[in-house]
Order: C-alpha cells, then structure tokens, then sequence
C-alpha cells in the first residue's frame, strides 16, 4: 500500500514525524511536491470561495495524490487539551476530502486528537494512542506502530530542537532581523511565503520564524500579550515566539492567507498590544503578481532602517 | 434601599435574536442588577461595529461589538460576552473587543464568559461575583430554573411563529401576539408555573389567528451559522422574507435545541454515511438536520452563514452531496455587513420559484399516474 501525503498544512508542523514513522514501518509512501500554479488552480476549483488560502492549496494536493497513492493520510487534529485548539479546518479535511472526491472514493488513513475528550471520537486520545489506532488500517501490529511512533517522534523532536538552535543563532547575530509571524504552511508554501522569504533574502535581512521557539515555553508565555482565553495552539506559539525573540529583533511581518480565521483576530490582538516595534501586515490571496506585496516589503525596510540612524544620531 | 439601588451595575448584553428578553430576566433577578437594553440593531450599529473591527473578521463579531459601544451610549457600565466551550473564533471575541472597548478610552467592566471553565463551577462563581459579589446562589438557581422554562417556551412559541406567519390573513397578527408574549415573560413571576401559564396563554392566542394554510405548502429548512440564522438583523430578516412567498421554514437550530436538547453523538450516528470524522461546532447538527429534513421530502433548504465561518463553510461540500442524493435544492447565503436587502431578495425568488416549479411538476407527475 502506498500512502500519500499532502505537502500543506499540519505536514509542515508533523511532516518529519509522518515521513520517520512510515519510514520505520517500511511502508512505501509518496509526499506530493512543493505547491504549484496548477495544485493551487485545482484546490481553488474544488473549494468554496471563501475558503482560507491555505486550505485551498490543501485541497490541490489532495488532488494531485488521488490517482498516485492507494490511500491518503489526512490525521484529524483538533483539540490539545490544556495546549490549545486547531483551527477547526483540520478536523473537517477527512470528511471534506470524502465528500469531495466521493466518487473516486478513496481510502483515507486518519488519526484523531482530541485530548478533551469532549467530542466523543472513539479514537481520541494522546497521539501515541491515536497512531496505535491506525495499526489495522495499516496492517500493521500495535507493537510494530508504537516502536515505530516513538521512534519517528524522537526524529521529530531533534529535528525541532536543531531547527530552534538555527534560529536562536540567526536572533544572536547581527544585522537587520525581521520576525515573521506566521503559521508554518503559509511560510514555507511556495505560493503564500515563500517568495515574500526570497525577497527578504535578496535586501540581506535575516528572518526569523516565530515558530521556532520552545514550545512549552511559549504556552507559558503568550499570556504576556493575550489573556488565556486564546484558544489556538499555533497563535498561542507566535505569540509565545513574539515575547521570546522581542527584544532581539527590528521589525515584525505578519503573513497571513487570505481570510484566516484565528488570524483574523489575533492579528488584531498583535498590532494592539506591540506598540515597540514597527508591524507590517501581509494578507495573501494567491493572486499572481507580487509587485505591490515587493513594494510594500522595501518601504518597511526602509522605515527600519531609518529607525536606526535616527537612534544612532539621537544616541 | 436607596443606597443599593445607586450602587447597581448598569449591565448589557447584546442584541440576538430574542433573548434578551431572558438574559434581563437573569441579571435582574438572580444577580439583583438594572439592566440595559441594548438599542435594536440599526445601521449604524453595524457601521459602530464595522469600523473598530479587524476587516476579516466573521460578522457576528461587528455586530456584537455595534451592540456593545452603542449599549455603552445608552448608560451601560458592564458588559457581558459569551464564549463558552465553542471551539469557533467566538470564544476568542470577549478578548479583543475588551481591548478594543478600553481602547476607545471606555470605563467599563467586561465580564468574558469564555473565561468559565465547564470541568471547574468555580470560575463560574468568579464570573457571577464580577456583576454581583454577593449575589444569592438561592436567587441564581431559582430564577435559573425559571429561564430555563422561558427559553423552551420562547423558543417553541417562536418556532409556531415563524412556521405560521406566512399564512396569516391579516399582516401583523403573529408578530403582535408574540411582542405580547416577550412582554408578559418579561413581567413574569419568578416561578416556572407563570411562565408555563404565559406559554399556554400564548398559543391559544395564536392558535385563533385565522390563517390559510395551503394543502402542501413549500416546507424549507433553514440551518447555518448560529448567530446569523438566530438574528433577525444579520439574517436580513430573512424568515419573514420567505414567510411572505408563502414558505413554510422549520428551523431546528436554537438556543433550546443546540444547549439543551442536543445530543451529538445521535446525530453523528445519522450523518456517518456522509461524515465519518466531526466537522465540528455546529456543523454536525446541521448536517444531520438537512439530512433529516431531506429524507422527510422538503421542498428546499437554506444555509446562511457569515463570511468567513470556518465550519459552516466546511460543511457545504457535505450538504451539496445530501441535497444530490435527496433531489433538494439548496440555497447558500454568505452575509457580511454589506449586503444589501435586493440582491437577497432576487436570488429568493428565484429560488422560490424553482422549487414551486418543482413542485408543480411533482404534482403533476402524481396526477398522470393516478389517470393511468
């Protein structure tokens, strides 16, 4: 059985994971590539308009991997317990993705997070149980998944730390430092982040990603900018990534795809509370041309560096 | 007792729907506090609203936030949010509009009910004591009770309303009689047994109301978005609006049926040839209400949401595939704040007339085969 896996939304968060776990397994599985014109095409025809972006493209590779893997791993992420909630988008791809392609009627191996409990999943529990879950459908025995999980999730989490590490060099050097605040599908997507990225490269300033920041740490610290009732894991992590690289930064992009939910607010919540640092704001729809976003980009720039030598001529 | 009365918090809820009429009751009675009706819903409500938003945001946030500046006008000193265990961007609305109102340079208290925690009663308590720190838990339990009753009966009598109103021969009658009925819950005794009386009082009033109902009128379900389908305002009245080419609309979903009624994992056994794998908040019961209404043979169903909402959104690929399968035709309605009232109207009636049409041909078909 050859398993496919969407390059968009959690795979950014969960993708070493995923690819370790089937690795281990030895099972045979295909990633779908990097986003294209074409699977943003598709993934916009088959979803409602008003869709957010990145589901969208979520869409658009699920379709690209219809017809080249036998089933498809769409996990069902929705509640953290204590930690958070997902955007309730990513407990609704499996039956989206059902009820889109129901006449092809493909096989969809998920695996369900719901530390609350309160949705009565019959296969909710903590993420060891969850993949245990999946042992028939993989066929696969439940002591051939746990060793196989724990090990994937030991990749996983030296991967994270490395990738902490990076950042954390990148905040310590020197030179202009951008933070970019945005969820991991929408950065690192070719047709959302990916090119406001190259472009920051290209005027040589260096980028760190609020992601990447001590994850228990962050649930602790968001608090500093929101009250606890913010419900999402991934906002209450940018939020804890904001407090952790603040004082080490110039400026602050915030990316966001075109109308994203939690965003739409916590964005708000970020412009309110973060008065000492210059914000630029960023809405992606997916439209092409990116002159305007590039002439918006070089203007904060500027403004940074103007900060500067107006700071070192007062100093 | 004068001295109490001019230490009374001055507390605002906003507009929706109907009730209102028993949060008043609530705060009234069970926390002892005045409190302030927050202005009917107006355009400039929603301009107050639209204005210190951020732009995406789904409309029951403006709307909300409209309400609250505008209860704020008008006297209010305390205002409450909900929240609650939902997993939408509801839960998250109390925090930033508390921001925004203090921002705006308000003195106010902001009670945020997304701040109760459902598994620990005390933070409920500590949210009781921000609007009363003496209050009687005596008082809160019993008028509990009392509005508890009222929102069955509110709700039920409301449902009679709206499934009638388009038949009525003389305009203005049901909307008379249930204006009567929210005064007199509003005047209630605090004991279920008057409630019950005003309950029964008023259907019997409304059973008089001379209507004509045709022999098969057009049954249409209405589900969506929460607030959109309750509030008359963000739905553009929209239950009236069909009411008058002479639909009749079963709406399952209100506060009665999803808080007290509902029981989910029922209705995801109903739904799970279409959805193995929740959709979340209210979609499954949405699902499973069009189902149910599909299998039953209604004439059309009707989505209304606001722009933007994630889960209702997530759960039109659903219901585009129950209304394949049912032969229902469906119509989907996004609001923001600034829809304009025709382009609403033409795209009704020419649903309307679809399923009329539809109708007809179905009749006809029946009539052919009873000839043979």
């Amino acid at each position: 059985m050859k398993i496919g896996i969407p390059r968009a939304g959690m795979y950014y968060r969960n993708g070493v994971l995923w690819e370790s776990f089937f690795e281990a397994l030895g099972m045979d599985y295909v990633v779908s590539p990097r986003t294209n014109k074409a699977i943003l095409e598709n993934g916009s025809a088959l979803m409602v308009d008003e869709t957010c972006l990145a589901s969208k493209i979520y869409m658009g590779h699920v379709a690209y991997l219809l017809d080249r893997c036998d089933a498809l791993f769409i996990p069902w992420l929705s509640n953290f317990g204590k930690d958070g909630i997902n955007c309730t988008r990513f407990r609704a791809f499996p039956a989206i993705t059902a009820n889109l392609f129901r006449e092809k009627a493909p096989t969809i191996i998920t695996y369900a997070i719901d530390l609350s409990g309160t949705q009565d999943m019959k296969r909710a529990g903590d993420e060891e149980t969850a993949f245990i879950s999946m042992a028939k459908a993989l066929g696969k025995s439940k002591k051939q998944i746990r060793d196989a999980y724990r090990s994937a999730k030991e990749t996983a989490l030296n991967d994270f730390a490395q990738k902490i590490r990076q950042t954390e060099n990148l905040a310590d050097g020197s030179g202009k430092k951008i933070l970019l605040v945005g969820r991991d599908y929408c950065i690192y997507d070719d047709y959302i982040g990916q090119p406001i990225l190259k472009n920051l490269h290209r005027q040589g300033i260096t980028i760190i990603d609020a992601n990447h920041v001590d994850r228990l740490q962050a649930q602790r610290d968001f608090t500093q900018i929101s009250d606890g009732t913010l419900p999402w894991i991934i906002s209450r992590e940018l939020l804890g990534g904001i407090v952790h690289y603040r004082s080490r930064i110039d400026g602050i992009i915030l990316l966001t795809g075109f109308p994203c939910g939690p965003d739409s607010i916590v964005n708000e919540v970020i412009k309110r509370e973060i008065t000492d640092k210059p914000i630029l704001y960023l809405l992606l729809d997916g439209q092409d041309g990116l002159a305007g976003v590039e002439t918006r980009i070089e203007s904060f720039i500027d403004i940074l560096n103007f900060q500067t030598t107006g700071e070192e001529k007062n100093g | 007792m004068d001295k109490n009365n001019t230490e009374k918090k001055k507390v605002s809820f906003s507009q929706f729907g109907n009730y209102n009429v028993l949060f008043e009751y609530f705060i009234t009675h069970a926390l002892e506090q005045e409190y302030v009706v927050p202005p009917a819903i107006t355009k400039r409500t929603m301009e107050l609203g639209n204005r210190y938003s951020p732009d995406f945001v789904c409309s029951p946030f403006k709307f909300t936030l409209g309400c609250f500046l505008e209860a704020i006008e008008a006297g209010a000193d305390t205002i409450v949010q909900v929240g609650g265990a939902v997993a939408c961007r509801l839960k998250y609305y109390g925090s930033l509009q508390k921001k925004i109102i203090e921002d705006l340079g308000y003195d106010i208290t902001f009670v945020n009910l997304a701040e109760a925690d459902r598994e620990n009663p005390k933070t409920f308590i500590a949210l009781a004591k921000q609007l009363n720190p003496d209050f009687s838990m005596l008082k809160v339990l019993r008028t509990g009770v009392t509005v508890l009753i009222m929102l069955e009966a509110l709700d039920r009598t409301h449902a009679r309303l709206i499934k009638n109103v388009g038949f009525e021969l003389q305009d203005g009658d049901y909307d008379r009689t249930f204006r009567r009925f929210l005064q007199r819950l509003r005047n209630a005794d605090n004991n279920v047994f008057s409630v019950l009386k005003i309950f029964r009082q008023t259907k019997k009033e409304m059973e008089r109301i001379p209507v004509n109902i045709p022999e098969n009128p057009l049954r249409i379900a209405m589900i969506g978005e929460y607030y959109t389908v309750m509030d008359d305002y963000s739905s553009h009245n929209i239950e009236k609006k069909m009411a008058k080419y002479g639909m009749q609309v079963e709406r399952w979903m209100n506060v009665s049926n999803t808080m007290v009624h509902y029981y989910a994992p029922k209705r995801r056994k109903i739904i799970r040839d279409y959805v193995k794998y929740d959709l979340g908040v209210t979609t499954t019961s949405n699902i499973g209400f069009a189902l149910t209404c599909a299998k039953k043979g209604f004439d059309g169903i009707i989505h209304l949401k606001s722009f933007g909402c994630t889960p209702e959104i997530d759960a039109m690929p659903v219901l585009r595939n129950i209304c394949n399968d049912y032969d229902v035709p469906i119509l989907f309605f996004s609001f923001d704040c600034q829809n304009a009232d025709t382009g609403i109207e033409t795209r009704l009636e020419a649903f309307y007339d679809m399923i009329r049409l539809k109708q007809e041909d179905r009749e006809n078909k029946k009539g052919e085969k009873r000839k043979k």
